[in-house]
């Protein structure tokens, strides 16, 4: 529903307490021309964000490799269906998310599952703007343009 | 075995024509059951009109010791609302979760309605309207194959006659479970029930169709009106699979004798690599199969089969290949567009499918003649309907780019006659060279992705269109094969690049190589056949420890990766399940190989470790209808008009439940399949990037015990507390992987036996922590004893009880188990509260539950 620049997306996401990420296929197959993979990124922003990671697809075992702990394999449509339910059971977090944030989905299953959450906001950090999204990036109109939106938030977030 | 000739079914069809006509006449209302009376006009709502189904039901299929004990009621051509009581119950348990909704309403004149502000003006609310969206979905993915069941049928009723005597098969009867006797009670004897059956299909597509226009009401009215037309799609596709079996002798197990099946049929080349060079080529495309009916006639009759290939794509190449073993199946109806462009075909026959695409143009860019034959509509091209066959060929050869034909026969045979004299280039000669690929491929802008944007299945093609710049077209190999031809690479493309071109070239350079064999559709399973092996295999592997499960495995193709389908079935089949496809899903599955194609290394029996092909789209109906017999096997429970207690009855589910699982669910069609399986109550997986486009799934939540419960069908009705299972009705899933890991929990069911529930968990884990390298987070769900943890897990996995969920384990023994709820409880305890229904006859539904004999009966006196 709006665009924010990396920048204001990391100064929101650090203001937010109970922030899930999920992480999808594309993490483990879009690699940028420098040889870093999406995973890299996803993996930096739980790390720096400390926020469970559910880990969707297969990249479980990739973010456990590159020092992800508070991490489990999840399936999405569960995670995004459980948002409907009170109280909350999932284990990976301990009470309702207030924010999902998904990266690794092609841009109409990032929308798509966007589009379900209601009791909840969304961020969709994906290469295409998502419009069913509470906060989304800005269309990338190449793969190395989102790499620098994704270079630009991980600074952004500190250390 | 039961064992009849023809000559004998034709004197058996007439005579129960005649007993029809009598009843239905004289209006009788009693029937003889064993020792007691049935008046038929108090199990349905209105007898009238339909005495002769429900006499001739009860006479023959009801078992007068479950008439006695349950409310045994008929619903012959069932409304969507007939099957209410079940369809509610699954969209409670299951909440719709419904995706990218639309706000505004255009339905009407009285519009556009902003639903997400407030209800329209005909009152139907935002949900609602989301549901209603669904519905019109599955509504349009009937159509076409609904309405192709009506044109075999026509054309059949023309040739054979309305009275020509038609059958499931010799090792078939009255009992065998299929979609038309459970939608309308009839058991189809001739041509003329199943015009019966088939106009029933379409009167209820009409009044769905209406309502998801036109409708207003609930959520669960409009997911209601979707299950529905799930059956209706398998009812028309149980016609066509009856009239093309009696009636063009397409390829039918039920004929053999069932220890005769084991490599029943024949194998047929596949691929578009499995065409010799030289030869004319005949291509038929789309849901008819007739005129290539025709033209295999044609050639068999000339001797000119060596002469001439004939191939397809969709389910009119698997329907020719069930009675033409020469036949090759080139791939599925989502890849017509790209096949049609590879330039193979010198004609192409073509009819309305699943799949729309700008079919003449593609023909035409290969010089292609194409000659359509749907009555529906035209394609751009003349009506030569009426025209001579001797002056339809001469044009197609002098040049003209096709014809409209409205008569199967003279498309088969002007097909035939009319590639036997066209003169094109070799099929390379239309592709792009490597130079001019590579001159094409240097327009791609180093800083831009467009293409990756809109790409359905996320393909890197402005990647390998740079890199074929410089390495050539195998450079697009990834893409091309992950590629279905949307076209919507090329349309934000800035530099108008031919990327379609490209990816054709880069095709034709694996041509050659894509080759496959695969077992011809063998239609249904004969009673006997799965009679013998439930109980002589089937259940004695579950109990041995030797069966996890049985899977239904459909795809249109669209999957990013090809290989993935067949991935999966080879998983699951060396796990040690039955696995069955039918339609475009079971190419798919056949293009790869582990040294040899899997077809070649699994045979086609329904027992554990075997892979059963069905045949083309409409044979989807066999592999739900087989599914559905156990409960009229093992429970006596009469088919007839009876869906909700066929369905409802969880002891079927329990041993040999069945799920199905969608890989690559593009066409709308397979959302009316897929809702006719979730009907069923049998879970099914849908995937991947196309599956997430779909507006509705229906989830469980495994975490909410307290919704997970099962009535004890002789107990009074008390209510038992279980696993979750199914666990979710519709999930899309990501990868392949997930596929595998979620079905073996998926197939479980709240009433598994022990020994599969091991059997079941054991390949959960196995895949799980081969894949995630984890333990899955609810696997205790499923365990009401040690007995159900794998032996050679054992250790671990009681440890994790002990450390992660706080079990009381002393050595290798359960003493204390933690409730869902948070209470230990001794173990005897935990299985009475959470897990007690194991084997038990079960139930969802208050209405099947078994009545006091005595009471019962008098109460309804």
């Amino acid at each position: 529903m709006a665009v924010k620049e990396p920048k204001e997306l990391a100064t929101y996401l650090k203001g937010k307490k109970n922030v899930l990420l999920l992480t999808g296929s594309l993490c483990d197959e879009i690699d940028f021309d420098d040889g870093k993979m999406l995973l890299d990124y996803a993996a930096d922003i739980a790390k720096k964000l400390d926020v469970p990671v559910a880990a969707t697809a297969n990249t479980v075992k990739g973010l456990k490799a590159r020092g992800v702990t508070n991490t489990a394999k999840k399936l999405v449509a569960e995670m995004v269906d459980y948002m409907r339910w009170s109280p909350w059971r999932e284990p990976i977090i301990k009470e309702k998310p207030e924010v999902l944030v998904f990266i690794g989905y092609p841009p109409e299953v990032g929308n798509s599952l966007a589009s379900t959450v209601k009791d909840g906001e969304t961020v969709v950090l994906g290469h295409v703007y998502a419009d069913y999204a509470t906060y989304s990036l800005h269309d990338s109109p190449s793969l190395r343009h989102y790499q620098q939106r994704l270079e630009e938030l991980v600074q952004a977030l500190g250390s | 075995m039961v064992c009849f000739d023809r000559a004998w079914l034709s004197a058996r069809v007439a005579k129960s024509y005649a007993e029809r006509r009598d009843r239905t006449e004289k209006k009788e209302r009693a029937v003889k059951l064993g020792n007691s009376e049935v008046d038929i006009s108090t199990v349905v709502r209105d007898i009238r009109g339909v005495e002769d189904i429900v006499a001739e039901a009860i006479e023959t299929d009801w078992s007068e010791k479950r008439y006695l004990r349950f409310d045994q009621r008929m619903y012959p051509f069932a409304e969507a609302s007939d099957i209410a009581e079940w369809d509610s119950y699954l969209t409670s348990q299951y909440p719709p979760l419904y995706t990218a909704p639309e706000e505004i309403c255009h339905d009407c004149h009285m519009g556009p309605c902003n639903l997400k502000k407030a209800e329209g003006k005909c009152g139907l609310e935002f949900e609602a309207y989301q549901a209603k969206l669904n519905l019109r979905s599955a509504c349009r993915g009937c159509l076409s194959q609904v309405m192709d069941a009506r044109e075999v049928l026509n054309y059949a009723i023309k040739v054979f006659g309305k009275d020509k005597s038609i059958s499931w098969g010799m090792g078939q009867g009255r009992s065998d479970t299929c979609h038309i006797g459970l939608l309308t009670g009839l058991y189809p004897q001739s041509l003329a029930d199943l015009d019966r059956a088939q106009s029933y299909a379409e009167e209820q597509l009409n009044k769905l169709l209406v309502a998801s226009v036109q409708g207003t009401g609930s959520v669960a009215d409009f997911e209601e009106m979707a299950f529905h037309a799930g059956s209706v799609l398998l009812v028309a596709q149980d016609v066509a699979e009856l009239v093309k079996m009696n009636c063009f002798g397409l390829a039918n197990a039920a004929e053999q004798d069932w220890r005769e099946v084991t490599f029943f049929p024949w194998m047929v080349n596949g691929g578009l690599g499995s065409l010799e060079p030289g030869k004319p080529v005949v291509l038929f495309v789309g849901d008819n199969f007739l005129p290539g009916w025709v033209a295999a006639n044609y050639l068999n009759e000339k001797g000119l089969t060596e002469q001439i290939e004939i191939c397809g794509i969709g389910p009119a190449g698997d329907d020719i290949a069930r009675f033409y073993d020469r036949c090759r199946v080139i791939t599925g109806m989502v890849k017509a567009s790209k096949a049609i462009r590879s330039g193979i075909a010198d004609v192409i026959v073509a009819s309305s499918s699943c799949i729309s695409f700008d079919i003449l143009a593609d023909a035409q860019s290969v010089d292609s003649r194409l000659i359509w034959i749907s009555k529906e509509r035209n394609v751009g091209l003349p009506d030569r309907t009426d025209d001579p066959v001797d002056k339809i060929v001469e044009d197609l050869i002098a040049g003209a780019p096709g014809a409209w034909i409205r008569d199967c026969e003279k498309a088969g045979e002007v097909a035939v006659k009319a590639a036997q004299g066209i003169k094109r280039k070799p099929a390379s000669g239309y592709l792009l060279s490597e130079d001019e690929a590579k001159k094409e491929a240097k327009k791609c802008r180093e800083d831009c992705d467009l293409c990756f944007n809109v790409c359905p299945n996320s393909l890197m093609i402005g990647r390998g269109l740079r890199k074929v710049a410089q390495e050539g077209l195998g450079a697009l190999s990834k893409v091309e094969e992950g590629c279905y031809f949307c076209g919507k690479c090329e349309e934000v493309c800035p530099e108008n690049i031919r990327i379609l071109d490209l990816i054709i070239a880069a095709q034709g350079k694996r041509q050659a190589d894509d080759k496959f064999v695969m077992r011809a559709g063998r239609g249904p399973a004969s009673k006997d056949e799965i009679a013998n092996s439930q109980i002589s295999s089937a259940a004695t592997g579950q109990i041995v420890g030797g069966f996890p499960g049985v899977f239904h495995i459909l795809g249109c193709g669209d999957a990013k990766y090809q290989q993935d389908i067949s991935w999966i079935a080879f998983e699951m089949l060396m796990h040690g399940a039955i696995v069955f496809t039918a339609g475009c899903g079971a190419a798919e599955i056949a293009r790869f190989s582990w040294g040899k194609y899997i077809f070649e290394i699994f045979s086609s029996e329904y027992q554990p470790r075997c892979l059963i092909n069905q045949g083309g789209c409409s044979a989807c109906a066999h592999i739900l209808d087989q599914a559905l017999k156990r409960p009229r096997f093992k429970r006596d429970i009469s088919h007839y008009a009876n869906y909700a207690e066929i369905v409802a009855d969880d002891y079927h589910n329990g041993f040999l439940g069945p799920m199905l699982i969608v890989w690559g669910a593009l066409p709308e069609r397979m959302q009316a399949i897929v809702a006719a399986w979730a009907r069923a109550g049998m879970p099914v997986i849908i995937g991947p990037s196309s599956a997430f486009g779909w507006k509705r799934y229906l989830l469980g939540n495994k975490w909410e015990w307290e919704r997970w419960w099962v009535y004890d069908t002789f107990d009074g009705g008390k209510k038992y507390f279980t696993e979750p299972g199914p666990k979710h009705l519709i999930i899309p899933v990501e990868t392949k992987e997930e596929v595998v890991t979620a079905a073996y929990f998926l197939v479980r069911k709240a009433v598994e036996a022990r020994e599969s529930a091991q059997m079941g968990l054991d390949a959960y884990i196995d895949l799980y922590n081969r894949e995630f390298g984890e333990l899955p987070d609810d696997w205790q769900l499923v365990v009401r004893s040690e007995w159900e943890i794998p032996a050679t897990r054992k250790i671990a996995m009681l440890k994790v009880l002990r450390e992660k969920w706080g079990w009381d384990i002393e050595r290798t023994r359960i003493n204390k188990a933690r409730h869902p709820d948070g209470r230990m409880l001794l173990l005897t305890e935990y299985t009475k509260q959470y897990g007690g229904a194991i084997s038990a006859n079960v139930t969802r539904l208050p209405r099947l539950l078994a009545q006091d004999v005595k009471t019962f009966r008098k109460k309804e006196d």
